[in-house]
């Protein structure tokens, strides 16, 4: 599907990434996540097409992304953290841009803008900021792409669009069809993601499946003075990641997983990619 | 599937824009036809309700000339800005297809709408500077070819071209930096010329406009002027020179289109 091999890229003189490699499938919402500025949007371009590698290489399906070729483009929709929405109506849209995906559902389309309660005879421009992202979202869920990247989507959304948007978003995933949604509010992928990316410092340091990272570290609550890898305090005591020595699985707490590795853990790194156990 | 060019995605993606800015075209020929009817207009009324077909004409290609490259130099704006250019960029058409939306707007439409436009203005003027008057105002005819007007639509493709690579080029300002990288250009051509002909031929004394005819003075009589120019087959010379360098600065725009990051 995805095939990142040795990309280097930056702006300017500085890099951002260097030699970066992976690998990704259809039929997983791949959780993007990395601090501020350290460059998930700019991955995300490189994928799409819209910044071209330094060196390596970037494919889609096998194409490469910097060509931007309508067989490319129409298996791919980008929705941007920052939308533009030209002056029609929802109804417009559709009408004007969704032939060019062949394989756009209207129907799909219609009942996910209607669970949004977003209105489909109202301008674009006149619509808030949220009601336009879950219209971009919903459009590009229905174009049925085999890929579907969505930068920071959950911006500008409120709590109710938010829990929605998960439960629209884990309702379009198909076996052929790989999501990646970068943010860097990791809640909000709660119970979504099933792999997750962490970009920090030029490199992805994890790019693991939940049900790996389960397998081999464990989260929860542990009394003081208990072994960790990595712990904060909590009201209830250390909310920890332990080594997971008995095979008990927990759920992965996003943000703790990501307070760890972006604060360089290095034993936390090493656990979760040491060969063997995929 | 072609990923060069499709008839159908294309006339779709025409489609799409027209949809999408057609209410700023139309205002912009109302606006354009309000230019022309007072600048036309205050012709007449300072010329006595005299208009002669001459100032119609040079109207008309200077009119298309300046206000054809502002609207070709904006045809590219949205890639200026981010959100607008992810959009752009990652719909599925091809690159040949986004290119030619512009060109066909910015050369082909925008030529037929302004001489439309043009030669509507100019006739309301004429028939109301025309009222009472004996020696009646003509509509100046586009098709003589001792007047400017004539030669306006081929002058009209290199400032097309000229725009269209700075609609591309350059981020912001578009139309000043091209302006102002053609008269640079414009400059340097004008200060080569002369030495450069001098080299060639070896005469001194001359003059000379870039890519025209040289006039040299003679060498015995001082006072009488001479014209070099070519003639038979080569007389096309210089169309033919502007013909490859208008289609080499669409070629770079296109290319500079192909290369654009976001």
């Amino acid at each position: 599907m995805i095939e990142i091999s040795h990309l280097t890229f930056g702006y300017g003189k500085a890099k951002l990434f260097e030699d970066l490699n992976i690998s990704l499938k259809p039929g997983h919402i791949y959780g993007l996540l990395g601090k501020n500025g350290a460059g998930k949007s700019t991955l995300l371009k490189n994928i799409a097409g819209l910044v071209f590698p330094w060196s390596g290489t970037c494919t889609v399906n096998g194409i490469d992304a910097d060509k931007r070729l309508p067989s490319f483009l129409q298996e791919l929709f980008f929705v941007p953290e920052e939308i533009y929405l030209p002056a029609v109506t929802t109804t417009q849209f559709v009408k004007n841009t969704a032939h060019f995906y062949p394989k756009f559902d209207n129907s799909q389309f219609t009942k996910m803008l209607t669970e949004f309660d977003v209105p489909a005879d109202k301008l674009l421009t006149k619509l808030s900021f949220g009601q336009q992202k879950k219209m971009i979202i919903s459009f590009g869920l229905s174009t049925n792409t085999s890929l579907l990247i969505m930068d920071e989507p959950t911006n500008g959304l409120d709590i109710p669009s938010k829990s929605q948007f998960r439960k629209i978003i884990a309702s379009a995933l198909t076996d052929n069809r790989c999501i990646i949604i970068s943010t860097h509010q990791v809640r909000d992928l709660d119970n979504l993601i099933d792999a997750v990316l962490v970009l920090h410092e030029r490199r992805i340091v994890v790019a693991k499946s939940m049900d790996e990272i389960a397998e081999r570290v464990h989260f929860g609550i542990i009394p003081s003075g208990a072994d960790y890898i990595y712990a904060e305090d909590s009201m209830n005591g250390l909310n920890a990641i332990t080594l997971n020595t008995i095979g008990s699985y927990s759920k992965v707490d996003m943000e703790l997983l990501f307070n760890a590795l972006t604060g360089d853990n290095k034993t936390l790194i090493e656990i979760l990619n040491k060969p063997g156990h995929e | 599937m072609n990923n060069i060019f499709n008839l159908k995605r294309f006339l779709l993606l025409f489609k799409k824009h027209t949809i999408e800015h057609g209410k700023t075209y139309l205002l912009s020929i109302a606006v354009l036809t309000g230019m022309i009817l007072l600048l036309l207009g205050f012709m007449s009324f300072t010329g006595q309700r005299h208009l002669p077909a001459r100032t119609q004409n040079v109207f008309f290609a200077f009119g298309m000339w300046i206000i054809g490259s502002i609207f070709t130099s904006v045809s590219f704006i949205d890639l200026a800005d981010k959100k607008k250019a992810v959009s752009m960029l990652t719909l599925p058409a091809s690159h040949l297809e986004k290119f030619l939306v512009q060109w066909v707007y910015s050369f082909l439409i925008f030529q037929v709408l302004f001489t439309g436009t043009y030669y509507l203005a100019d006739w309301i003027i004429i028939q109301i500077s025309n009222q009472g008057k004996e020696i009646q105002n003509e509509l100046f005819d586009i098709r003589d070819p001792n007047e400017l007007a004539y030669y306006s639509f081929m002058a009209y493709a290199v400032f097309n071209a000229f725009a269209l690579w700075g609609a591309i080029f350059f981020q912001k300002l578009h139309f000043i930096k091209t302006t102002f990288v053609f008269f640079v250009l414009f400059i340097v051509f004008v200060a080569i010329s002369d030495p450069l002909l001098h080299l060639i031929v070896g005469l001194s004394n001359s003059t000379a406009v870039p890519f025209g005819a040289m006039h040299p003075k003679t060498i015995t009589n001082g006072n009488q002027w001479w014209s070099v120019a070519p003639t038979g087959s080569m007389k096309n010379t210089n169309i033919v020179m502007l013909i490859i360098t208008v289609i080499i600065l669409w070629m770079s725009a296109f290319y500079r289109l192909k290369e654009k990051e976001v």
